[in-house]
């Protein structure tokens, strides 16, 4: 297992936005994230990376106990994360962006550009390298967001919404490097409202509902299943359809 | 060629900046050659402020302390105890080393607004000590240093020594600021200044980060301190304290550029000769000076706050294409 | 013990000039989100308004005190028009710089205008004296007191009780939920900019017959008004309030106890640890 959550619990005041959840992720498996808005998936990502302490449980990264690690400790052990609101170092050039995440594992700076670069061609933005990234539009600055993180050469990397407010042609492109990333080695968890996006990435997806796991299995079992259908019915009905 | 000189910006100023020197040695009088010293000594000691607050983007307004420290330190140690300047040079830095471990310990973890109020604090919280204890620093009365010159002493007669020196210590500073760009410290901190925790997401450490280049910033600032009470050979907390001139570092670094490395070099070269001219032609009116400078504070900030050095690279840019052009159609 | 009350009385005495003279600067930071650095210049400014007046017409600063106001708030009116609203969206760091750089042109103005000198205004009442039990009090500061804990009360009041008020609470908790509301933000930062201006000057003009004025009068005045808002929690009116009392007692019994050479670095380093231990400010909310 290259990460394991056990019943790990985030209480912001009384109330728990995760609460008890535990799951598994195979090496070199996609695992799906979904739920309704609100349902704390954006929070777990935080609590693996770090960015949050969990209230309760324990998270093991690669045999590494994370739970009490700082976000930068956790990204130097291998694990990367994108921004569901994407978060560009605006007056820094696309290669700069990425090589900052270069920098993670390497101090030369002839290394930290070489990865940045690589990591930027298997996003299809290495023809940007020297825009300034708040020159970029939305589908270049999802990608940057991904080419940020895989500078780190993460082992696992977490993408959240990585598909959202992209055209139809952009989402295919997307699920293709999502599948390149994936073969180059990389274990990664998506979060993700596109269903067939999901369904053709993952084997295997985790539903959440109000903090709580309510579901795990394969594409299949999680589309025809009752509970998940309540747990959207009324509320993103029209996304489980799409 | 030319494709190349666009490329090449940074070695156009390379050339500038070591180049310089030339200038005080063809200078009339030794009134104008003052100005160069001034103009090379505080281009140094905006680099060196720059080097933490520019590109991380977190202005420390109480930064002169540094250069206090410096001054204090190595005036203090060759009036009592006749240790040579170089030496009381490296033991000040070595004090503000100290220093910005202790005052960053407490305040780089602050976020923007209380972090800016800090280091006023801390700097004003100096100022007064040094004012307080009269029986060590004569207070406000300042300390006076005798004119023994001498290469050990770092007293001259004559002004090109000094203006030496200044560049020398300019020049460090700026290449300690492009080694900087150059590297994971300066990406780091860059990345910082931008987005805290998207920084820290991609693994940057950011109290080691942002430590480093404080501890940095502050011993070259202090060096710049010894060599400034070397010249002037008096000094009294307000002018290397004071808060006006910690302001200068920033108005010198903002007119040029923050966050870049040629930048306070360049803000220096214009303004510092404008200000010491103006100073000298002003003098009949008090005020009036300061005035000057806070206006063209105000209209930078107001109308250019990327500062100069943007502008003129931009320019540079496009004269350099625009002599391209005939040569492709040929 | 009749010393250390007086002592003590006297502290609470310069400790509500001062908590005037920060209130503005807590509504300015709270609702606009500047921080501005040139503050204690319009405390200046209000100063030699009231010298010049006193002067030349010969109204003391009790009598000057509606035109001196008018004017305080018309030169904020000014100030926010011509540069403040300028850079209302632009980058923390600018906003605070260009507030510098304002400071630093006011000062050098009334350098050239005024000249280093120190001005007093000598009116009848200024030696004037009062006698409580055992406690002997200076009539204009007692007066300056009353005024500034008024004006501070009033504009807390104003802040809780009108509409206008709600709505620079509400920015200044959520300004774009506030935007939503349909609430006209500009006119809003405009007038706590105005407000946060006049009461400064309100607060130069209370002291204009016990403290002269001089070019840099302001600069000390920012300083202590920064320290009382960090205690208070940056954006909170009656946090100002306290702060400003707290600031007075304690710098007045620095004085007392250790001369008054270490009255600045009293609440220096009373900054420093609320800095490290509540960075929230002593009286703000976590």
């Amino acid at each position: 297992m290259l990460l394991k959550i056990e019943s790990v619990t985030k209480k912001f005041g009384g109330l728990s936005a995760v609460s008890d959840v535990s799951l598994e992720v195979e090496q070199g498996t996609i695992l799906g994230l979904i739920g309704p808005n609100g349902a704390g998936k954006t929070t777990l990502f935080n609590c693996i990376n770090g960015t949050l302490a969990i209230t309760e449980g324990k998270i093991i990264f690669d045999g590494v106990d994370i739970s009490s690690k700082k976000s930068y400790e956790i990204a130097k052990l291998g694990i990367a994360r994108s921004y569901q609101i994407v978060q560009p170092f605006g007056n820094m050039t696309t290669l700069q962006n990425a090589m900052v995440g270069g920098f993670c594992k390497t101090k030369i700076y002839k290394e930290a550009e070489e990865i940045a670069l690589r990591s930027l061609e298997l996003v299809h933005l290495d023809h940007k390298k020297d825009i300034i990234a708040k020159h970029l539009n939305l589908g270049e600055r999802k990608k940057l967001e991904i080419a940020k993180a895989l500078s780190t050469q993460p082992k696992l990397l977490l993408l959240d919404e990585v598909m959202a407010g992209l055209t139809p042609i952009e989402v295919q492109e997307m699920v293709r490097i999502i599948h390149s990333i994936n073969a180059s080695g990389v274990t990664l968890i998506i979060i993700e409202h596109i269903m067939e996006a999901i369904m053709s990435l993952s084997k295997r997806i985790i539903v959440l509902n109000f903090g709580k796991k309510i579901m795990e299995g394969s594409p299949e079992d999680v589309s025809n299943s009752q509970q998940v259908i309540e747990a959207y019915f009324g509320v993103e009905e029209e996304e489980l359809d799409a | 060629m030319i494709k190349k000189l666009i490329v090449k910006q940074n070695s156009v100023l390379w050339i500038i900046a070591v180049g310089i020197i030339i200038v005080p040695f063809i200078l009339p009088n030794r009134y104008f050659q003052d100005i160069a010293v001034m103009t090379f000594l505080w281009a140094g000691l905006a680099t060196s402020w720059n080097l933490y607050s520019g590109y991380c983007n977190r202005l420390s307004i109480g930064h002169a302390a540094f250069m206090g420290i410096g001054a204090y330190t190595s005036t203090l140690l060759y009036l009592n105890f006749g240790i040579s300047p170089w030496i009381g040079m490296l033991a000040g830095g070595a004090l503000s080393a100290l220093t910005a471990l202790l005052i960053g310990g407490i305040t780089l973890r602050l976020k923007g607004t209380f972090f800016v109020l800090s280091t006023i604090a801390f700097g004003e919280i100096l100022k007064v000590m040094t004012i307080t204890s009269t029986e060590v620093t004569s207070g406000a009365l300042g300390l006076m240093i005798p004119f023994q010159p001498g290469f050990a002493n770092m007293i001259w007669t004559g002004k090109i020594p000094y203006a030496i020196l200044a560049w020398i210590y300019m020049l460090v500073a700026l290449f300690i600021s492009v080694k900087l760009e150059k590297s994971k410290l300066g990406y780091s901190l860059i990345a910082l200044g931008e987005n805290q925790e998207a920084a820290e997401n991609l693994g940057v450490n950011s109290t080691k980060t942002m430590m480093t280049a404080f501890i940095l910033s502050a011993v070259l600032t202090s060096f710049g301190g010894t060599i400034f009470s070397q010249y002037i050979m008096f000094i009294e907390p307000t002018s290397v304290m004071g808060l006006s001139t910690s302001i200068n570092f920033i108005l010198l670094a903002i007119a040029g550029g923050l966050g870049t490395a040629f930048g306070p070099m360049v803000g220096s070269f214009i303004l510092t000769p404008v200000s010491n001219l103006l100073r000298g032609y002003l003098a009949g009116i008090s005020g009036l000076h300061g005035f000057i400078l806070g206006m063209i504070l105000i209209i930078i900030l107001l109308y250019r706050p990327d500062g100069i050095l943007p502008q003129l690279k931009l320019l540079s840019k496009r004269i350099l294409q625009k002599l391209d052009k005939p040569k492709k159609g040929e | 013990m009749e010393q250390i009350l007086q002592v003590f009385i006297s502290g609470i005495l310069s400790g509500g000039i001062y908590a005037l003279a920060s209130v503005g600067l807590a509504l300015i930071f709270g609702v606009v989100g500047l921080v501005n650095f040139a503050h204690g210049e319009y405390l200046m400014l209000a100063m030699y308004i009231a010298y010049w007046i006193f002067n030349i017409v010969g109204l003391d600063p009790y009598q000057s005190l509606l035109i001196n106001l008018v004017v305080m708030a018309a030169i904020g009116y000014i100030t926010f028009k011509v540069i403040m609203e300028r850079v209302l969206d632009s980058d923390h760091s600018i906003q605070m710089l260009l507030t510098l750089a304002l400071s630093m042109v006011l000062q050098n103005l009334a350098l050239m205008f005024f000249k280093a000198d120190y001005r007093n205004i000598r009116i009848d009442m200024t030696n004037d004296i009062m006698n409580i039990g055992f406690i002997t009090l200076n009539t204009p500061r007692v007066l300056a007191f009353i005024i500034a804990i008024g004006a501070s009360v009033l504009l807390y009041l104003f802040l809780q009780k009108t509409f206008t008020g709600a709505a620079m609470r509400a920015i200044s908790q959520n300004g774009k939920a506030a935007q939503l509301m349909g609430i006209n933000i500009k006119s809003i930062y405009c007038l706590a900019f105005v407000i946060g201006t006049t009461l400064v000057g309100l607060a130069g003009l209370l002291i204009s017959p016990i403290y002269p004025a001089f070019p840099t009068v302001g600069a000390s005045f920012s300083t202590l008004a920064f320290i009382v808002v960090v205690l208070g929690g940056l954006s909170s009116v009656p946090g100002a309030i306290i702060g400003g009392l707290f600031i007075g007692v304690i710098e007045s019994f620095a004085g007392y106890f250790a001369g008054p050479a270490y009255q600045q670095a009293a609440y220096f380093l009373l900054f420093i640890l609320v800095l490290i231990f509540k960075p929230n400010g002593l009286f703000g909310r976590s």
